[in-house]
């Protein structure tokens, strides 16, 4: 709890913070509103994307890709306490280096479940507006795995904050894995192998909500078509909870043998 | 007995093929001015670095308070290493009151209010960091190490980037903790600055322990006189006469003689008239740090 009040007054004056987290919680519901006003043809309509309980898995998904901007956050609050040298006045105050990397878990700890929370009532607020009858918490089980998926991209971009260490190049590393790292291990590899991968595990966490269904399509049509991301959505839940611990335990070792 | 506040074994720190430090072994007890002394590069920092946890030692140890090297000893430690590290977006009060979180400090108000007074920064405490000069910077650096009266002060440089003024300030405040009875270290490559504060001193050179001594030790064992006379040969003739004195340097207008401390110029003096010379002058040259150093340095 300690290392939580020291990060806060780090952040809670840090106007990039601030700026990162207003555009965050404004852009989502206006992704959300623009949804509502456009009909796409073929498409499900508003009440079919935004009431309950496809609203679970459409605004996670939507939320998903957003993360990208306080994920940039992470990797720059990590990167800043390199270049102000305030990580090693840290140390030199007291504070251990497992200390260091614990009280930045804890700042991607809370951030998540404050991103969680937002979505949860976000997602309620569109629900209602939206819903025509469907269950308010089928499906709420999305919000969870992506909490997950939130804790463990975080968590990645804190470690690569810690690897590489420079602002603009830990960023453009973060925005590289985000946008197309599970793209080329899926070109490389295959969905087979891919799809146990962190960052293509972490993204199928909340898959693009017409996956199922499009799957489906596909199988309708070729029923020799083999299906390739059939993990059950709780067990790649544990694993990504694996990679998470990972990438702290990661960050953590980097750390521990390296001269500040 | 003083208590062992820090005691160093054996301690070795590499970058590759380059030896920065060199099987350091020291003893700081409690209540010393301890003074690093050394030309740059000579393993001052790293020697800190590594003392206060942000270096990785290749090999040997040292001991805090006699706890080793648990990171809960750092919290009794005030140290300023090399450049002034703060958040630039936060003000001096903000900066500090992270720094009181992380040491534990009680009364976090005051002690801030106390510390910043202290280092004549009050007037500016609600202003950013990354306004301060460097001369501000560095004394909320000072600041920072005097929080929560820790029993040791670490400093490097403590006085880098200090105009005349605050250089002496700084010294002062330096010299009165010294006098409340605790420890400091002091690394720095300014003589004057070690002769004025310290009284043990290490010298360093490319990452190996030269001398380490009281101030006193180095700076009196040697005292020096210039001595002149109509009849230099004779003055020599008598000088050789003098019990463990020596001709250190001799021109065709005086010696420059090193006796023990006992004697005094007036000994000198005295010695010569008994002898039948009568000097012309005589000047008293005590031995400075810096001749000293410069003397263990280039050996």
């Amino acid at each position: 709890m300690e290392l939580l009040k020291i990060e806060f007054l780090k952040i809670k004056h840090y106007t990039v913070f601030r700026a990162f987290m207003i555009i965050f919680a404004v852009l989502l519901p206006l992704v959300l509103f623009s949804i509502s006003l456009i009909k796409f043809p073929g498409f499900p309509s508003q009440s079919q994307i935004l009431g309950f309980p496809n609203i679970w898995s459409n605004l996670t998904y939507i939320a998903g890709w957003v993360n990208l901007l306080p994920g940039i956050l992470v990797v720059a609050l990590v990167c800043n306490e390199i270049s102000f040298k305030t990580q090693k006045q840290n140390v030199i105050d007291g504070l251990s280096r497992l200390d260091v990397i614990l009280s930045k878990f804890y700042v991607v700890l809370g951030l998540s479940i404050a991103i969680t929370l937002y979505i949860f009532v976000l997602g309620l607020v569109f629900g209602f507006i939206y819903s025509r009858g469907g269950s308010v918490f089928s499906g709420i089980d999305n919000v969870l795995f992506f909490f997950i998926q939130t804790l463990g991209v975080f968590s990645l971009a804190l470690l690569l904050g810690v690897i590489i260490r420079i602002s603009s190049l830990s960023i453009l590393a973060y925005i590289f894995i985000f946008f197309f790292l599970g793209i080329i291990i899926e070109e490389s590899i295959g969905d087979v192998i891919a799809q146990w991968m962190p960052t293509n595990m972490l993204a199928d966490l909340t898959p693009f909500p017409l996956y199922d269904d499009i799957n489906a399509m596909q199988r309708m049509a070729d029923p020799t078509m083999e299906v390739v991301k059939d993990i059950n959505p709780w067990v790649r839940a544990l694993i990504c909870s694996i990679y998470t611990g990972g990438f702290i335990v990661l960050s953590f070792f980097t750390m521990k043998n390296r001269d500040l | 007995m003083s208590e062992t506040i820090l005691k160093i074994e054996n301690l070795c720190k590499n970058y590759g093929n380059l030896k920065a430090l060199t099987n350091l072994n020291v003893e700081v007890k409690s209540g010393t001015v301890f003074g690093i002394l050394g030309p740059n590069g000579s393993g001052k920092t790293t020697t800190l670095g590594i003392l206060v946890g942000v270096l990785n030692a290749s090999s040997g140890s040292f001991s805090w308070f006699g706890n080793g090297q648990e990171d809960a000893n750092r919290r009794r430690i005030g140290t300023l290493l090399e450049t002034p590290n703060f958040y630039p977006y936060l003000n001096a009060v903000q900066n500090l009151e992270i720094v009181a979180k992380i040491k534990r400090v009680e009364n976090v108000t005051d002690e801030i209010q106390r510390v910043l007074q202290a280092v004549d920064l009050y007037a500016r405490r609600l202003s950013e960091f990354r306004s301060f000069s460097l001369g501000m910077k560095q004394r909320l650096a000072i600041a920072s190490a005097l929080l929560g009266e820790p029993d040791v002060l670490v400093l490097d440089e403590p006085t880098n980037g200090l105009d005349p003024e605050g250089i002496a300030e700084i010294r002062s405040l330096i010299i009165d903790i010294a006098k409340e009875g605790k420890t400091i270290i002091v690394a720095s490559h300014q003589l004057d600055e070690i002769e004025k504060i310290c009284n043990r001193v290490l010298i360093l050179k490319n990452g190996v322990a030269l001398k380490e001594s009281a101030l006193d030790e180095l700076t009196e064992k040697k005292r020096q006189v210039a001595i002149s006379s109509d009849d230099l040969k004779r003055l020599e003739e008598v000088v050789a006469t003098i019990n463990g004195a020596h001709i250190a340097k001799s021109t065709h207008l005086e010696l420059l003689i090193e006796v023990p401390e006992s004697y005094s110029a007036a000994d000198i003096n005295k010695f010569c008239f008994e002898n039948g010379i009568v000097l012309n002058s005589l000047k008293e040259i005590q031995k400075s740090l810096e001749d000293q150093f410069l003397e263990i340095v280039k050996k």
